[in-house]
């Protein structure tokens, strides 16, 4: 199952139609840039909107999430919309995730910016779909970022930290799995996530609204808040780092290994730790993937054959076979 | 090969291949691995899982071939589907797990060249009735076909020569014709026949020329 299939074509549409390459020598022509731009306003069309494609459908239906989920609006947490332009403040726990491609501004080096452009919002789309599958709130888009708060009132903690680690796996998985070798097949190389989860507790998280009039936002005043896009400028290629408070509630070290430097010293003595997470291990372990011969991960949410499958494309691995049989 | 440390393939492995885990074994001297196998194809469609046990022999590896027991019982206990009553995998024809044993494995090759694609195979068979590279007969038929693929020989008193010039280490002039099959030139012939051989161990060697000492008495009893 290719959940991020119709992502994942666009941007090779847009890749593959893209002018720049084939006329580096000569340059590009208005009359050549206006058929581009008409191209890919036609191929915006084919990204996913709010109708969700079959494969989605059933991804979304393996989760236990209806079909035909809204996608929640931006900026605003249902459960603190109460805020909005008042002097209120309500303590309440919160996980605060941090998100980006990077390299990608290599890609202005290779393509249009029309290119660029359908290529980051197919990413932030996929993105924002990830995040609202797993009943995650996008808080906010900065580039080919997001910005996203897991949790609210009526979830549980534990089930919120895995519903957040779920996501931001997936969404690492469909950059790393599925656009990686395509971009470096085109000359762009190494483009990556990185991401940064940390949860703040009731006591150490105020939700307020932050601005004046209408030129504000309901936001989060929290150590955790903060420390989560830390963790994500810290994280290795295509890496999650999360902070200690996610750790505790998992309760499986399998999937976290502590980095040798804590992310905040509190300077009383006590340090706050960041831990690499093991998102592969996390999304096989969730059934929400499977692995190949070589190890490499395939999303699936049901462990039912493919009814497309083709024996041709078993060949290659099936032939490596020749059974023999010698028992009594 | 030199000796490689078993529990640092097998770390690596587990590092890896997530649905796999060590467990208690239930044969003494062996270590155990547990887990599901999801047999994917190369656009990444999903064919099927099955769980299945992999005992490695602790003291020989990497000289050793680890065992594979199917545990889900998917595959049928037929000798039609290579496999025992037990579950335990007939991964490939003796010989060439022979040859394997004798250079020495790594483990996570072992996985992704031997185990993952019987069950690839298993699949493909039932999607198209037959498997992706053929088969090996049942017990000598087996053997047989594989002398006949391997060295192009059918004759019984041929593939007999040669084992006994392999066992016996009966050394033959290169430019002479080839004792064994009578074509020009030895050194272009047999020659590297009975050097491949040697790969597969003596004792299997002894085994078949036993073999096909006994089938081939057989048929000239029958012919009378």
């Amino acid at each position: 199952m290719n959940l991020f299939e119709d992502y994942k074509n666009v941007i090779k549409k847009a890749v593959e139609n893209d002018p720049t390459k084939s006329n580096k020598i000569y340059g590009l022509s208005e009359p050549m840039l206006e058929s581009n731009r008409e191209y890919l306003k036609l191929l915006r069309n084919e990204l996913p909107g709010r109708e969700l494609s079959r494969e989605m459908k059933l991804f979304a239906k393996g989760m236990g999430v209806k079909e035909t989920f809204d996608y929640q609006p931006l900026g605003s947490h249902p459960d603190f919309t109460y805020l909005k332009a008042t002097d209120l403040v309500e303590e309440h726990w919160i996980i605060s995730g941090f998100i980006d491609v990077k390299k990608s501004t290599k890609l202005f080096n290779n393509f249009t910016k029309g290119t660029v452009r359908l290529i980051t919002e197919s990413i932030i789309r996929a993105s924002i779909f990830a995040v609202n599958l797993c009943g995650g709130y996008v808080h906010r888009i900065q580039g080919d970022g997001l910005m996203v708060y897991f949790g609210g009132k009526n979830i549980e903690k534990l089930k919120a930290v895995e519903d957040a680690l779920k996501s931001f796996s997936m969404i690492s998985y469909f950059v790393k799995n599925d656009l990686k070798d395509f971009f470096e097949d085109n000359g762009i190389q190494d483009i990556h996530t990185r991401a940064g989860l940390d949860l703040g507790h009731s006591k150490q998280v105020d939700w307020f609204y932050s601005g004046i009039g209408e030129s504000g936002e309901v936001t989060t005043c929290s150590l955790h808040t903060s420390l989560a896009p830390k963790m994500q400028s810290n994280a290795k290629n295509s890496g999650i780092v999360v902070g200690h408070n996610v750790t505790t509630q998992l309760r499986k070290d399998k999937y976290f290994e502590q980095r040798s430097k804590e992310i905040h010293d509190y300077e009383d003595g006590r340090k706050y730790y960041q831990y690499n997470f093991d998102w592969e291990r996390y999304l096989v372990d969730n059934n929400l993937a499977v692995q190949n011969d070589m190890g490499v991960l395939v999303l699936t949410i049901n462990t039912l054959p493919d009814p497309n499958r083709n024996s041709r494309d078993l060949y290659p691995i099936a032939s490596k076979s020749k059974p023999y049989f010698n028992y009594d | 090969m030199t000796k490689t440390n078993l529990n640092c393939d097998i770390d690596s492995f587990l590092g890896k291949y997530y649905s796999f885990k060590d467990v208690h074994s239930p044969k003494p001297g062996y270590l155990a691995l547990e887990g599901k196998i999801s047999v994917l194809d190369k656009k990444g469609k999903l064919w099927g899982q099955f769980e299945i046990l992999i005992l490695i022999n602790k003291v020989e590896y990497p000289y050793t071939i680890p065992i594979v027991i199917e545990k889900t019982q998917i595959i049928d206990r037929d000798w039609d589907y290579h496999i025992s009553k037990e579950g335990v995998c007939c991964l490939d024809i003796p010989h060439k797990l022979l040859k394997s044993k004798k250079r020495g494995i790594t483990f996570e090759e072992f996985y992704r060249n031997v185990i993952y694609p019987f069950f690839a195979n298993y699949h493909y068979k039932e999607s198209t009735g037959e498997y992706a590279n053929g088969e090996y007969k049942h017990h000598f038929e087996g053997i047989a076909q594989f002398y006949q693929e391997e060295f192009d020989l059918e004759n019984f008193e041929d593939i007999i020569a040669l084992l006994e010039t392999s066992i016996g280490g009966i050394k033959h002039q290169p430019n002479i014709e080839c004792p064994l099959c009578g074509k020009p030139k030895y050194k272009k012939c047999c020659r590297k026949k009975v050097y491949s051989l040697k790969g597969y161990g003596m004792q299997q060697l002894k085994i078949d020329l036993v073999l096909f000492r006994q089938q081939l008495l057989k048929r000239k009893k029958v012919l009378g």
